[in-house]
C-alpha cells in the first residue's frame, strides 16, 4: 500500500517516514516547505486546487501531520487555517480519490486543562485553551470527525504528547511530563496505519511516553495499537506495591 | 451603546441596521464593501484580518458578527472560521460583556441531523456535515464556545437559514411552488432577534455560550424557536401561513 505523509519535513515527519518505510509501505512525502530527499516528494500548501487532488491520487491511506510551516512564527490565522481549511481540502481530495483511511495526528494539549489527578482517557471531552497552537489541532479533529461520521472515510486520530528527544535528556534533567520521544511517536503513527486495516470507521488514541511522572496514562492506547515504546527517559515507571 | 457590525452590508446587515437605528444604537457598519451614503460610521473591514477587526472594534461596546462567505474554499474558512476567532479575540481583549454571532442552522444541525431528524433543539452536539459553508461556520461556532468557556464573555449565537421579505413584489419574498423550508423567518424578524440579543438579560442565560434557532413558528415539527422566546423574549411577528396553508394559496 502507498501512503501520503504530510508534514514530512518536520522531525516527526522524518521519523514517521522511516518507521513506515521499515514496515514496507511505499511513501509519497509532502510538506509546506521544500525538503531534500531521495524519496518521492511534493511541496504542497494543501490548497483546494488540482495539486491536492494529484497529491492523494493512488494512495491507500493518508497520514496528516497538520500545522503551519513555521510553528514558532505562526500567528493565530496561520494555525487555524493550516489545521482546518487545509485538513478539509486534504479530506475532500482523499474522499474523491477513494482513499480509505486517514490518520490525523493531533495533540494531547487539548486535555491539559484537566486536574492532573484525573485519569484522562480518549473518552473525556477535549478542553483546549484558545491559544492557537493548542486550539487549532483540536479544530482540525473537529473538521475531520465530520468526514468519518458521514462515513466518507475511516479516520484514526492520534493525540501525541510533546516531542522530546530522549538522547538529549539526562536522568537528572527536568522532563516535560507530556514528553514522548519522536521515534516512539513515529512508531505510534505506523501502528495507527496498520490498525487502520480494521473496518472501524473512527478510532481515537492517546500516546505519550511511559515513564515515572508521565502526565497521561496511555496504556490502553498502546495496547490497542500494539505499539511498544522504547524510550522512558531513564525513569522507568515504578510498579505499584504488591504487583 | 455603540455596536460594531461585521458583515453590515451583506444579506441581513441592512435589516439589522434599520432595526438598531430604531433602537437608538450608535453604529459602526463594517464590511469588505461598505454601503454608499449611510448616515452611520462605516469602515472597510475584512473579518478574516485580525488587525482590521481590532480597528473596527475600537471604541465599540459590542460586536455583532453577521459576516459570512459561502462558496469559496479559501475565503469561506477565512471569514467563517478565522473571522469568528478574530471577533471573539477582539471582544475579549476589549472587555466586552457579550458578543453576537450568527450563522446557518447547519452550524449545529447539519445534514446528518437535518436529513433524518425532527424535534431538533439547539442543545444537540454540533454536527455540520462536510459541506463547506456549514463546516466552516460550525468550526467558528466551536471557537466561540471555547472563548465563552474560558473568558468572562457571553456569546449569543443566532442561527438562521431561509430569509423572506414581507413584500410580495420583492424577489426575496419567495415562491410557494416548492413549499417552505422548515427553518424560515422574515428579514425584519431576523433583525429583531439581533436587537433582542443585544438587550437580553444575561443573568437569565444558563451558560455564557447559548445558541438560538431563529425561525418563524412553523407546524413542521422539525425546528422550534421556543428557546429564543423564553430567553430572548423574541417571537416572530410575521406569519408565514400563506406559504403552507392550502386555503391561503392564490
Amino acid at each position: 500500500m502507498k501512503i501520503l505523509l504530510t508534514g514530512a519535513a518536520t522531525r516527526l515527519g522524518q521519523d514517521a517516514a522511516e518507521a513506515l518505510r521499515r514496515r514496507g509501505y511505499r511513501l509519497r512525502l509532502s510538506d509546506r516547505r521544500r525538503r531534500r530527499t531521495e524519496s518521492e516528494f511534493t511541496q504542497s500548501q494543501l490548497g483546494h486546487g488540482r495539486q491536492t487532488d494529484e497529491l492523494v491520487a493512488g494512495m491507500g491511506a493518508v497520514v496528516h501531520l497538520p500545522g503551519p510551516a513555521d510553528p514558532m512564527a505562526a500567528d493565530a490565522a496561520a494555525w487555524i487555517d493550516s489545521c482546518t481549511r487545509c485538513t478539509y481540502n486534504l479530506l475532500l481530495a482523499a474522499v474523491d480519490a477513494g482513499v480509505e483511511h486517514m490518520v490525523y495526528v493531533s495533540s494531547l494539549d487539548c486535555l491539559e486543562d484537566y486536574d492532573p489527578d484525573f485519569l484522562v482517557t480518549p473518552s473525556w471531552r477535549p478542553r483546549p485553551t484558545t491559544e492557537p497552537a493548542v486550539m487549532a489541532p483540536y479544530l482540525g479533529e473537529f473538521v475531520a470527525r465530520e468526514f468519518a461520521q458521514t462515513a466518507q472515510i475511516r479516520l484514526t486520530i492520534l493525540r501525541l504528547g510533546h516531542l522530546v528527544d530522549a538522547d538529549g535528556v539526562g536522568t537528572g534533567d527536568d522532563l516535560d511530563p507530556m514528553a514522548i520521544d519522536p521515534r516512539d511517536a513515529a512508531a505510534g503513527i505506523c501502528a495507527a496505519v496498520v490498525a487502520g486495516d480494521k473496518p472501524e470507521p473512527y478510532r481515537l488514541f492517546h500516546l505519550q511516553g511511559d515513564f515515572e511522572g508521565a502526565r497521561f496514562q496511555c496504556g490502553s492506547g498502546r495496547h490497542r495499537l500494539a505499539v511498544t515504546l522504547e524510550h522512558d527517559f531513564g525513569r522507568p515507571r515504578r510498579l505499584p506495591v504488591g504487583s | 451603546m455603540k455596536v460594531c457590525l461585521l458583515g453590515g452590508n451583506g444579506q441581513l446587515g441592512p435589516w439589522v441596521v434599520s432595526e438598531l437605528e430604531r433602537g437608538g444604537y450608535s453604529l459602526r457598519i463594517t464590511d469588505v464593501t461598505v454601503p454608499d451614503g449611510s448616515p452611520h460610521e462605516t469602515m472597510q473591514v475584512d473579518a478574516g484580518d485580525l488587525d482590521q477587526v481590532r480597528r473596527a472594534g475600537e471604541g465599540c461596546d459590542v460586536i455583532v458578527n453577521c459576516s459570512v462567505l459561502r462558496p469559496h474554499r479559501q475565503l469561506a474558512w477565512n471569514v467563517n472560521t478565522v473571522g469568528a476567532y478574530n471577533a471573539l479575540r477582539v471582544a475579549v481583549d476589549m472587555g466586552h460583556e457579550r458578543t453576537i454571532n450568527t450563522g446557518p442552522h447547519f452550524t449545529v444541525t447539519g445534514e446528518p441531523y437535518h436529513t433524518y431528524d425532527f424535534g431538533l433543539v439547539e442543545e444537540v452536539p454540533p454536527h455540520a456535515g462536510t459541506s463547506l459553508y456549514a463546516l466552516s461556520k460550525s468550526t467558528g461556532h466551536e471557537i466561540s464556545r471555547l472563548f465563552a468557556e474560558q473568558f468572562p464573555i457571553h456569546v449569543l449565537c443566532l442561527l438562521f437559514l431561509n430569509f423572506r421579505t414581507t413584500d410580495p413584489d420583492d424577489p426575496r419574498y419567495g415562491g410557494r411552488r416548492h413549499g417552505l423550508i422548515p427553518f424560515s423567518v422574515t428579514f425584519p424578524d431576523a433583525a429583531r432577534v439581533i436587537r433582542c440579543a443585544l438587550e437580553a438579560d444575561l443573568t437569565r442565560l444558563p451558560t455564557r455560550h447559548e445558541t438560538f434557532f431563529v425561525t418563524a413558528d412553523l407546524p413542521h415539527g422539525k425546528y422550534s424557536s421556543d428557546k429564543a422566546r423564553r430567553m430572548l423574549d423574541w417571537r416572530a411577528q410575521d406569519s408565514m401561513e400563506r406559504f403552507y396553508r392550502r386555503s391561503l394559496q392564490d
